[in-house]
Formats: C-alpha cells, structure tokens, sequence
C-alpha cells in the first residue's frame, strides 16, 4: 500500500522526543573523567612496558592500580558504548540492521566491560 | 516509499582545518573503541597466563609493533585533544570562527607533537 503521509507528519506534533540528553551528558562527563584517567592509564602501562609478567600481575594488584584500572575501564567502555552508537545512529538507515547494530553494541561494550573487570579482579587476588 | 532525500555530505564542502579535526575525531575514536576491545582481549589472556606478557612485549618491540602503537598512540592523543577542545567550547569559550581554528591546528599539531614525544622518550 502506497504511504502518502511524510515521516514529519507523523512526528510533528509530539514535542519532544523526551529522552536523549542524558545520552549528551554521560558522553561529556565520562570525557572529563577520562581526561584525568587515560594520562594516569598511559603513564601505567609505559611503566609497565618493560616489567615481568610477575611484576605485571603485582602492579595491578596495588589496590590503588586496580581501583583506577576499573574506573579507567568502565568509563572507557561507557564512552565507547555512546560514541558508536551515534556513528550507527548516522550511517546506518536501514532499519533492521540499525537494531542489529545496536543491540551489538551494547553487547559487545557490556561484554568487554564484564571480561576485563574480572581479568582485573582476578590478577588483582592472585598477586600476593 | 522512494529513498529519502539525506543531508549533503562530505564531497559537497570545500575541506577547511574544523571540519578534519571532526572528522578525525570520530575516526579516531572508532579506532580507539575498537582498541578498547582489544583492551579486554590482552586483559582476559593476562589474567589466564601472565606469562604471555613476554610475548606481547616482543610484538610490540618490534618494528610492525612500534608502527601500530605510534598510530594508537596518535588516535588516543588527538581524539583527548579534539574532545578537551570540545569540552571547552561546550563551556562557552574558544568560539569565534579565529579561535575554531587556532584550536583546530592546535589540536593537530599539538597531537603530532606528543606522539613523537610518547613514542621517542620512553
């Protein structure tokens, strides 16, 4: 059946879209806060560059390393997470593989999240 | 219902030095999403063995390894560049059409400049 109505008239009316700022605002707040958490994370693993695995692992192990290390890793995810998703949101129209996309996204950040919090938290209990 | 008509894109615009750092800030943090990926991956294979840190440490020293870090390296310092220059226009400042673009050159220039700095110092 042939659409006659434009895509406006079913939007223009509803206000709105009532959702969509927090989106701008953990973007920026995860930036600020990765300012300061990617020099530490660069000057980390510069330190690292030459260690033993043994003095990997008790690195990481430094409760101070490790609760950076999380934050690091949750912001860093959290801000990948929303930039991907806006580059999905404007080069990919087709409806379908848009969702696809998406729902990869969420996915594939949450995944990464959870696998290297715990890689974290395990090297972390192990180091004596 | 026929294709849309969508917005004009790159080729239309004549390049100028706003528009490439936008650009590059949202390639680079393509890559740098898909580096923090790769994050994880290294991560997880740690916590299994850590003796694979030998390994990794012989990747990335040798000549395809400092190739590939100098260019991860120059993502992660422009695209904290481009999004400390959008933090600060975000809070109002540095927005006149003079300043876009002194921050702009700044932003490449100052990236080239402390990715040599990262990749020859240590």
């Amino acid at each position: 059946m042939t659409r006659l109505r434009t895509p406006l008239k079913n939007a223009s009316g509803l206000g709105s879209a009532k959702s969509g700022l927090d989106h701008w605002i953990i973007q920026r707040l995860t930036a600020l806060g990765l300012c300061a958490l990617t020099i530490w994370f660069a000057v980390f693993v510069i330190g690292l560059a030459a260690a033993s695995p043994g003095e990997v692992v008790q690195a990481v192990g430094a409760p101070v390393n490790t609760i950076l290390l999380l934050l690091f890793l949750g912001l860093t995810y959290w801000h990948s997470m929303l930039g991907i998703q806006v580059i999905l949101e404007d080069y990919v129209h087709m409806q379908w593989l848009s969702l696809l996309l998406q729902i990869a996204n969420r996915a594939i950040f949450f995944a990464c999240a959870a696998v290297s919090m715990v890689s974290v938290l395990r090297m972390a209990f192990s180091a004596s | 219902m026929r294709p849309r008509p969508i917005s004009p894109h790159l080729q239309v615009y004549r390049w100028q030095i706003q528009m490439v750092v936008s650009i590059l800030n949202r390639a680079t943090g393509a890559v740098l999403a898909v580096g923090a990926v790769a994050i994880a991956g290294v991560l997880f294979a740690l916590q299994g063995d850590a003796l694979r840190w030998t390994a990794i440490q012989q990747h990335l020293s040798s000549w395809y390894g400092l190739v590939f870090m100098a260019g991860w390296t120059w993502c992660l310092v422009f695209h904290s560049l481009a999004g400390l220059r959008h933090l600060l226009q975000d809070a109002g400042w540095f927005c006149s059409i003079d300043a876009f673009k002194a921050t702009a050159w700044t932003t490449v220039i100052g990236s080239l400049a402390l990715t040599a700095l990262l990749m020859l110092v240590p």
